[in-house]
């Protein structure tokens, strides 16, 4: 049961519009109510954050929570001139948390994305099928990469390596990896979108 | 076509530094913000999402790195070019299997000798090449590469200029590039030679820094042993190396290993090692293809060597001369 009561409304979207955000007196000017009318302003950016890190919609308002309920405990604690940063530090870390317990109980990045977020995924015996059929695909993908891109890709994205260790083993610059892994990502991505009806 | 745009490199950059444990608050807002710039950034960004998250219903790594011939226990550099030769491998066999069907579809076309056999032939470019005896290349032509793979034997090549359209020759171990020229490579027992006789060629291991390149001028000769390691390049006499095209062999200080493999692919009769000790032993001199047995025979002696033969082959055994 995902609990929201503590979590203030979230404010209309802005679209397309960059608002810049200093930090701000709440109603009272506490450090509590700051907080408060900084979520509600960095809310739907935070959401987008966490969900990035976490994969789920409902992970990443789990995390949210969790983010709030910590820093109102130390609110009396906290300087009022840095609050906007220390919620992004806030979220990063708490996302780093969740993602560690979950590699504890062996349970990978997006294992907890809900079935129905994948619409061409039904459970029973057609999902094992399914699931082979889009590795295949996946992996056709990243064989069209040049060498050296599928090389970081592969350390990065199915070995978990760190950019430096790639680095030190391709004799390479970790920024070197780091474009490598980039330009993988984006091509296997246009690409993939691409491929209408795959499974 | 040409995918990935700058939009969608700048989409997976903000996408997997947002990932990163060490992201900075600044930069977390300035991910968000750029993604949330405007539709197009939107979209190229939930593109890189989906795709990462289609790998989630497929986390069977093992499954995932048995599928592209990865080695997933090597830790030292020669295991990494071990398996990025795999991979090279693995990359081109898939690379012509998938793409036929695309728009921008290499064709891939193979051309392979019978024993003894040289063939010249012209490639889709205007690229001509020699085929040396019982040798196999494939090539791949795009719009924009030029792809050959040479699995075994050798070829000389004499390269259509086109800046554009860059000619690579791979082999397990390496890459020669060139832009117009003409080059030698070699494929046997003991790794890949290059031999450049005109222009300019760039050698390096499949996954090898370009900036490492061995850059070889007419003349210039390098190898790369088994696994990918780049030797020292040498001067060499380039119409010795190419000889073969008119029915000569020259071995220049070759392991007998290295000369056997080459002559089986010209000998009408296989020849057989019959002993490892001798797989060793270096071999300097000219052999003419149609006289394979001849010469073999005369080599007996003085590298130590024993020649018999029998209905099916002629065996070398017996041991190095004493030093």
């Amino acid at each position: 049961m995902r609990s929201k009561k503590l979590l203030p409304a979230p404010s209309p979207p802005e679209c397309g519009v960059v608002v810049p955000l200093g930090p701000r007196r709440g109603a009272d000017g506490s450090v509590g109510a700051q907080l408060e009318s900084l979520f509600r302003e960095h809310q739907r950016d935070l959401l987008r954050f966490l969900r990035i890190r976490l994969g789920s919609e409902a992970d990443a308002s789990d995390a949210l929570q969790i983010v709030f309920t910590r820093l109102l405990q130390r609110a009396d604690s906290l300087q009022d001139d840095n609050l906007v940063s220390l919620l992004y530090v806030s979220a990063r870390n708490v996302a780093i948390d969740l993602i560690r317990e979950r590699r504890h109980a062996g349970v990978d990045d997006f294992a907890r994305i809900e079935t129905n977020e994948l619409p061409d995924e039904q459970p029973g015996p057609d999902r094992h099928a399914q699931g082979q059929q889009r590795l295949k695909l996946l992996m056709s993908l990243v064989n069209e990469l040049p060498r050296r891109c599928r090389g970081a890709f592969i350390s990065y994205k199915i070995e978990h390596m760190e950019y430096a260790d790639i680095a030190r083993r391709m004799g390479v610059t970790e920024s070197m990896v780091r474009k490598y892994v980039i330009k993988a990502v984006a091509y296997c991505a246009a690409r993939l979108e691409r491929m209408e009806g795959w499974e | 076509m040409n995918y990935p745009t700058a939009r969608d490199e700048k989409a997976a950059y903000w996408y997997l530094r947002l990932r990163d444990a060490d992201v900075t608050p600044e930069e977390i807002q300035e991910g968000l913000r750029w993604q949330r710039q405007c539709l197009e950034n939107q979209a190229a960004f939930d593109r890189v999402e989906a795709y990462w998250r289609a790998w989630s219903s497929v986390s069977d790594e093992r499954a995932m790195l048995d599928q592209i011939g990865f080695e997933r226990s090597w830790s030292t550099r020669k295991h990494w070019l071990a398996a990025a030769a795999a991979l090279a491998l693995a990359s081109i066999a898939a690379w012509f299997f998938l793409s036929w069907s695309s728009h921008n579809a290499p064709r891939s076309i193979e051309y392979t000798t019978m024993v003894g056999q040289v063939r010249t032939i012209t490639l889709q470019d205007g690229s001509e090449v020699v085929i040396g005896g019982a040798t196999s290349i494939r090539t791949s032509f795009s719009s924009n590469k030029r792809e050959v793979f040479l699995t075994e034997g050798e070829a000389l090549f004499r390269v259509k200029k086109n800046a554009a359209r860059p000619f690579v020759v791979a082999s397990a171990e390496g890459l020669a590039r060139a832009v117009g020229t003409a080059f030698d490579v070699h494929r046997g027992p003991e790794g890949t030679t290059v031999t450049v006789v005109d222009g300019l060629v760039d050698v390096r291991p499949p996954d090898g820094p370009e900036d490492r390149s061995a850059h070889l001028h007419p003349g210039d000769q390098v190898s790369l042993a088994l696994g990918g390691k780049l030797d020292q390049t040498r001067h060499v006499n380039a119409d010795e190396v190419t000889s073969w095209r008119t029915g000569r062999k020259v071995f220049i200080d070759e392991s007998l290993v290295s000369v056997v493999a080459d002559l089986n692919r010209y000998s009408a009769k296989p020849i057989a090692l019959a002993a490892t000790d001798v797989a060793g032993v270096r071999i300097t001199g000219t052999v003419k293809v149609d006289g394979i047995r001849a010469w073999l025979q005369a080599l007996g002696p003085l590298a130590g060597v024993n020649i018999t033969e029998n209905e099916h082959s002629i065996v070398l055994a017996g041991s190095p001369p004493k030093r």
